[in-house]
């Protein structure tokens, strides 16, 4: 699959939903796809999209959050998988794009890249729903009643580089702290940041 | 009046010092406790863990214990990761690359192993490792090697939601395990 249109599919369904994003090309093609504020970009810290969004969904259990985590991420931190299970918040969809290379550093194939099956390993640890999806048509098809059932979903998009590159602007860490984070407080009615 | 002191309860010291520090997490507002594993901390796990008003993440890493309160930081919660000192050493890289670089706050209750007094050989680098390792990173700490300290804890809290960094606080040997013994060495006649 294409990561963009996989990409864009999900930009097009996004309603209310938070998402915590990987690092790397996945961060410039998702706020290519979807700007503005609602969206936290993990910069530099490789494999904590599941934790952060684990203690996001635990502080709003009543917001909708998406995570989407690279598989290079995921497998730099495979505990999380774990943890993860262990919890499966509600109000949590785990998006996995797993295009089976570091993309971001060059290309290097990824550890075990033929043989991991990432939907069974989830499975394994006690994931209830689990998925993979290998074309997009169906990923669009299917993807809707997923994100609104209501329970938490681990869900696996194998995907391939994208066809067209996009080029954007990423924001500064600490920027994209406040942006996100006044954007719950405005939406959630919470105070987040320390007022004098 | 009886001999009130034949009736009363001796003291579980350890116990006691875990039921105290939990009234301070209470008390700085902390809703969820991220935990890995750690011998020392034992009571204080068993006073979270039997305690409904705190939610509760075990994680198998310090690092994600990292992330997991950052995240519970954007949520408008307060959240404290409590681990040994070796978990410091595991999460370097998550505390410098979320938590500093993008200012989310992180309190870490760090257990402070290989210090005088702990008679355990192989914390030798965790405990010789712990001060440099906060000190080069500049990260605000608060130890706690009495009792009576222990109610300073909010203001580690405090700290971190204020200037938006992570903050540990070294719980100490003689916090925890008040029972001392010395460690001698064995003689034959």
């Amino acid at each position: 699959m294409d990561r963009l249109e996989c990409l864009r599919v999900l930009a097009g369904l996004r309603q209310d939903q938070l998402v915590f994003c990987h690092l790397g090309v996945t961060s410039s093609e998702w706020l290519y796809l979807s700007p503005g504020d609602h969206t936290f970009y993990m910069k530099s810290a490789l494999g904590l999209v599941g934790s952060i969004s684990l203690g996001f969904t635990a502080a709003r259990p009543n917001r909708r959050v998406w995570a989407l985590e690279g598989d290079g991420g995921l497998c730099v931190n495979f505990g999380s998988l774990l943890t993860i299970a262990s919890v499966q918040p509600r109000n949590l969809t785990y998006f996995l794009l797993s295009n089976r290379i570091y993309e971001s550093t060059g290309g290097q194939t990824m550890i075990n890249h033929d043989l991991t099956d990432y939907e069974l390993m989830a499975r394994g640890a006690g994931v209830r729903n689990a998925f993979t999806f290998h074309d997009v048509d169906t990923f669009a098809r299917d993807i809707p009643a997923i994100i609104s059932s209501g329970q938490f979903a681990f869900v696996v998009l194998e995907i391939e580089r994208s066809k067209q590159k996009v080029s954007v602007s990423p924001t500064e860490p600490v920027e994209n702290t406040y942006r996100f984070g006044r954007y719950v407080e405005q939406t959630e009615g919470v105070t987040i940041f320390h007022r004098e | 009046m009886g001999d009130s002191t034949a009736s009363a309860k001796p003291i579980d010291p350890g116990r006691h010092a875990a039921e105290l520090i939990r009234d301070q997490l209470i008390a700085a507002q902390c809703k969820l406790v991220v935990h890995v594993a750690e011998s020392r901390m034992t009571g204080l796990y068993h006073a979270v863990h039997e305690d409904a008003r705190f939610q509760k993440i075990y994680v198998a890493r310090e690092e994600e214990g990292v992330g997991i309160c950052a995240g519970t930081f954007l949520g408008g919660t307060r959240s404290v990761l409590m681990m040994a000192n070796a978990g410091l050493q595991a999460a370097v890289h998550a505390i410098a690359n979320l938590s500093i670089m993008c200012r989310l706050p992180v309190v870490m209750l760090i257990g402070n192993r290989g210090r005088f007094g702990d008679p355990i050989f192989y914390q030798e680098y965790t405990g010789q490792f712990t001060q440099p390792l906060l000190d080069s990173m500049q990260i605000p700490t608060m130890t706690i090697d009495t009792l009576d300290k222990v109610n300073l804890i909010p203001l580690a809290f405090d700290h971190a939601w204020v200037f938006k960094k992570p903050v540990a606080i070294l719980l100490e040997r003689e916090t925890l395990d008040p029972i001392k013994k010395h460690y001698l060495l064995e003689t034959k006649e």
